[in-house]
């Protein structure tokens, strides 16, 4: 019996890597190159993943529940929101009260919106921007798909199926404490200052309560979580204030009847 | 001896596509093309060590040696390796 040469068994290893190989890329190179597909949950399953997690986070909060705060916050929402034609979202705005200067998104629309938030507007428009960039989080499916990639697009499933398995305050924690990158901030601010121009809303109101936000932030103790979690302040209130405003931009304020800011303040105390 | 070099070649072909499938299903990973590529080709060799089992087992039946690439010569170094030991090496004392 001949013993076999190394060089072959090494020779007809490249040509089974080399055939692998050619085989991989060569697949690869007829997909198109900007391809790719997320598992991502149904607008329906993000809902019901959305109705849980408020339903969840409520529970342990104090909320304001009275109409007329609640109308003038859907003022807002319902002027910018009437500027997303495409939304898959019918936005519902909560108010919680607690000193902390902060709003978030959970999924399937539910914005969050702090009654220290409020208190720190000196006008309605700079709340709006807010409620702007919070709308960008969600039409991005940036909290979604953070959940998703979190945990996995199996567990989110099975929780919307009913299996809630106490996974739900885990996934509340990460729906509201992590931070976004800076990507995703962007894209809300972009986004934000986009819907609030076509509201007849001037962006600089963005970039003033921002400014805002980061002074008050060095004289409270309160904890200004709308800037901690958010980087590049400066830069994001540069490019509000320096946004540029398309010809014929007219400016349509919100009036009286629509939100009386100080009348807001008093009742979300 | 081929069958068996071949299984375990695509047992780790086979490992390395289903933890890459499980990071898209329950990671961060997502489907793309790089991924696309990677089934298609672990496809291509599962099929291929099907078939050549097949054919290779026929064939063996019929008592024609069938080599595979690759695993052939390295089945018959193992083969090879056995048999000078046991040729060249003393019988054990008793």
């Amino acid at each position: 019996m001949i013993r076999p040469q190394p060089i072959r068994i090494i020779a007809e290893a490249l040509l089974l890597a080399g055939i692998f190989l050619g085989v991989w890329f060569g697949v690869y190179s007829l997909v198109p190159k900007d391809w790719s597909y997320k598992p991502r949950l149904s607008f329906e399953d993000e809902k019901k993943l959305g109705d849980i997690l408020i339903d969840s986070y409520l529970q342990g909060e104090q909320r304001v529940t009275d109409p007329e705060a609640l109308d003038m916050i859907y003022a807002m929402g319902n002027r910018l929101q009437e500027q997303i034609p495409n939304s898959q979202y019918n936005y519902t705005f909560y108010i919680v009260k607690s000193p902390v200067a902060n709003a978030f998104t959970l999924p399937g629309g539910n914005i969050v919106i702090f009654s220290g938030l409020i208190e720190l507007a000196d006008t309605p428009e700079e709340l709006a921007g807010v409620l702007g960039h919070e709308m960008g989080h969600a039409e991005n499916r940036h909290v979604v798909d953070r959940l998703i990639k979190e945990f996995g697009i199996t567990a989110i499933g099975a929780i919307v199926l009913g299996d809630k398995g106490g996974m739900i305050g885990g996934l509340l924690q990460k729906a509201i404490s992590t931070s976004f990158d800076r990507d995703q901030e962007r894209e809300a601010d972009d986004f934000a200052l986009k819907t609030l121009v076509s509201s007849g809303i001037n962006p600089k109101y963005f970039g003033d309560f921002f400014s805002k936000l980061d002074k008050e932030s060095s004289v409270l103790e309160n904890g200004l979580e709308m800037i901690s979690t958010h980087p590049d302040n400066g830069e994001r209130i540069a490019k509000a204030r320096n946004y540029k405003l398309p010809a014929g931009f007219t400016e349509k304020p919100f009036t009286a009847d629509e939100v009386d800011l100080k009348k807001l303040k008093e009742l979300v105390q | 001896m081929q069958a068996i070099l071949s299984q375990l070649m695509l047992t780790v072909v086979n490992a390395i596509h289903f933890s890459w499938l499980m990071t898209i299903l329950f990671g961060s990973a997502e489907f793309n093309g790089k991924y696309v590529g990677f089934a298609a080709a672990v496809i291509v060799f599962n099929l291929l060590e099907f078939i050549s089992n097949i054919v290779g087992a026929v064939k063996a039946r019929k008592g024609e040696l069938c080599s595979f690439t690759f695993v052939g010569p390295v089945s018959k170094l193992v083969y090879y390796n056995q048999l000078n030991k046991l040729i060249n090496d003393p019988p054990p004392a008793h």
